[in-house]
This record gives C-alpha cells, sequence and structure tokens, in this order.
C-alpha cells in the first residue's frame, strides 16, 4: 500500500487522544489510516452507510462520554450538513470530524472537482468550524493540529472538522 | 392507540432510561408529558433518532436506550440497517409509533404502508414485536425489559396530533441536561 501524506501524523494525533470508537465512510486515500484502526486493540473502527448517520452515532458516543472520532471524506458533507447543523451545531456537541479532501491537485476523479472545491466554503457558510491540512502544511503540524481540533471542539462545544489533503501530489509542481 | 397514550405507556416502562425522542409532534407531546432530564428532545434532525440511540448504546452502559421514531423518520434513516446489524447493541430498544403518516407536516402519507417495517429490523437481527393496542404494547414493553436486543416494536397508532405547544427549549439545555444525567447514572 503505498504511503499516503501526512497518514502517519493523523494516526498519531488520533492515538494521542486515545480515541475508542471510530466510526467511517471510507476513501481511498485514508486506507492506511482505517487498516491502523481497524486491527487497533481497544478501538472499534466499524463502517456507517452514510455522513449523517456517522454524525448521529458519533454524537451519541460523546454523550456516552466515549472518545471518539469519524473519519470521512469531504463529498459527503452534502449528506452531512443538517445533522451537523441541526443536531451538532444546535445541541452543541463536541465532536471531531477527520475528513480528507478530493478534487484539486493531485486529483484522478473527474466528478468530484466542482463540489470538493465548493466545500470549505459550504461549511464556512453553514458557520462550521474548519482547520486545513495539505501538502503546505508542515508535517510535524498534523498531529498538533488533531488533538488542537479535538481540544477546540470541547472548548466551542461545537463539531470541529478538520480536512485533510492526503494526496501526495497536492501542490507538487 | 393515539401517540401520547403510547408515549405515556413507554414512559411508565421506561421513567428512568435515556430516551431519544423524534422531532415534531412526537417530541411535542413527550415534552408535553412532563420534560425529564432522561429524554434527549429531538427539535429537528428528522431521521436522526436511530443513529444517535445506536451511539449511545454502543457506548453507553446503561441498561436499556430507548428510541422513539415515527415511520417517515425511520424511513429516512434507513442507512442505519446496516450498521445495526454490523453491531447489535444488545441495549437498543427502538420503538417505531407507526400512524402512516406525515403527521407533524399535515398528514401527507409515507411509504411506510407498503412495506413491513418490522421485517425489515428482523432481517437486521432485531427481536421484535407488534403492537396495536396500549395492552399489546404493555406486553411487547415488558419484553424489552427483559430479554436481550437489539429491539424493534412496530406500534400502530392512529394519526393526529395532540393539541400541544411547539417545545421550543434551547437544544444546548436540551443536551447539557441529558449529559449530566447520563453521567449521573
Amino acid at each position: 500500500m503505498p504511503s499516503r501524506l501526512g497518514s502517519a501524523e493523523i494516526i498519531v494525533g488520533l492515538e494521542r487522544l486515545q480515541i475508542e470508537f471510530l466510526p467511517f465512510v471510507p476513501c481511498s486515500t485514508a486506507a492506511e489510516i482505517l487498516a491502523h484502526f481497524r486491527d487497533r486493540e481497544g478501538v472499534t473502527a466499524f463502517p456507517v452507510t452514510r455522513e449523517e448517520e456517522g454524525v448521529g452515532i458519533l454524537a451519541g458516543l460523546i454523550f456516552a462520554g466515549r472518545r471518539a472520532a469519524m473519519l470521512m471524506q469531504d463529498t459527503g458533507f452534502g449528506n452531512a450538513l443538517t445533522a451537523l447543523t441541526t443536531f451538532g451545531q444546535a445541541y452543541h456537541v463536541p465532536m471531531l470530524i477527520v475528513a480528507t479532501r478530493t478534487g484539486g491537485l493531485g486529483e484522478i476523479n473527474a466528478a468530484v472537482p466542482a463540489y470538493s472545491e465548493a466545500v470549505p466554503d459550504l461549511l464556512h457558510a453553514a458557520g462550521l468550524s474548519l482547520f486545513t491540512l495539505d501538502a503546505r502544511t508542515p508535517l510535524p503540524e498534523w498531529e498538533g493540529t488533531i488533538a488542537g481540533a479535538q481540544r477546540y471542539a470541547e472548548t466551542a462545544h461545537r463539531p470541529v472538522i478538520v480536512l485533510a489533503d492526503l494526496k501526495r501530489e497536492a501542490g507538487k509542481p | 392507540m393515539t401517540r401520547i397514550d403510547a408515549l405515556r405507556v413507554i414512559l411508565e416502562v421506561y421513567p428512568e432510561d435515556p430516551v431519544v425522542g423524534t422531532c415534531g409532534a412526537t417530541v411535542r407531546e413527550l415534552a408535553g408529558l412532563g420534560v425529564r432530564d432522561s429524554c434527549l428532545y429531538m427539535q429537528n434532525s428528522m431521521g436522526l433518532a436511530g443513529p444517535i440511540g445506536l451511539g449511545l448504546a454502543l457506548g453507553s452502559d446503561a441498561e436499556r436506550v430507548v428510541v422513539i421514531e415515527g415511520d417517515g423518520g425511520t424511513l429516512m434513516g434507513l442507512s442505519q440497517l446496516g450498521t445495526l446489524a454490523l453491531m447489535r447493541p444488545a441495549t437498543l430498544v427502538l420503538i417505531v409509533l407507526d400512524n402512516g403518516v406525515h403527521a407533524s407536516t399535515g398528514g401527507q402519507s409515507t411509504a411506510a404502508g407498503a412495506l413491513d417495517l418490522a421485517a425489515l429490523f428482523a432481517v437486521a437481527g432485531c427481536r421484535t414485536a407488534r403492537a396495536a393496542d396500549l395492552g399489546e404494547l404493555q406486553a411487547a414493553l415488558a419484553g424489552t425489559r427483559s430479554a436481550p436486543g437489539p429491539w424493534m416494536l412496530h406500534v400502530r397508532i392512529t394519526p393526529g396530533n395532540a393539541p400541544l405547544p411547539y417545545y421550543q427549549e434551547d437544544p444546548a439545555v436540551i443536551a447539557s441536561r441529558f449529559a449530566a444525567f447520563l453521567q449521573k447514572r
């Protein structure tokens, strides 16, 4: 399996949070991260069918006092926005979502650019907090951003999203 | 059986257990029976009550986690079926109050009459029971107390809503109260 940009750092970041549950909708660029946590003792990593369902499950886990995060790809925010805003935001649920970026430099799927490129604007318009990691972000900062995003979710009592572009080609000439 | 009569019986059987109540007229009637710390009253997010309850059941040590959904909300949140079949939390009790219509939006019919919701959840590994009157509901609820789940109760109710005001408490307050209830258990 080819190593993806920042995968190791995201794994370390989530490990630092000592997550117990990781619901996910998979993405090819996140395969290493998912493989790590599916084999990880003490972590229940499991697929959810749709992203809004994952938001609901993640919220339930957090209400139950468990350490949890969700992994998805950014194309799923079209599914997840209502749940994130009318429940996550409105009910002040401090949830961390790590979303892999599609579109942009290095994208191989012709169908996603129009939507993917608009994702940050869509999330901003919905009032959701987000942080971005990509090839321009020094790798030593990735791990801390994951941990910091979780802390910020708890401080702000809101969902926080980390958009992570794991395409190694991104930003290269 | 009206919705509010069914809700009253459910709360009698589950007075101190976490309950996730779906939005619209259901939450209005649920709150109308007396606001409780143990209830997560949803004001929107149709279709999300089931997944929230699923997450609660997976993460909580509560003996039972009750979800009260409608037929429309169940259909909207049907993607949970696969996850439910995969994870099968034994403490989850999903109660579907089926009146065949979107009663909160004017009584437009749902598609629930075209399929057997209980059979669908049985295929997903749930224990199921059906109730069409208050006696059957009480018996079915007793079953959910005594045998492990996940459970799905299909409850036939009449269309219509109790004449109650909107429940407009700040969602953050609802969530905070519910979280505190869970922590104290």
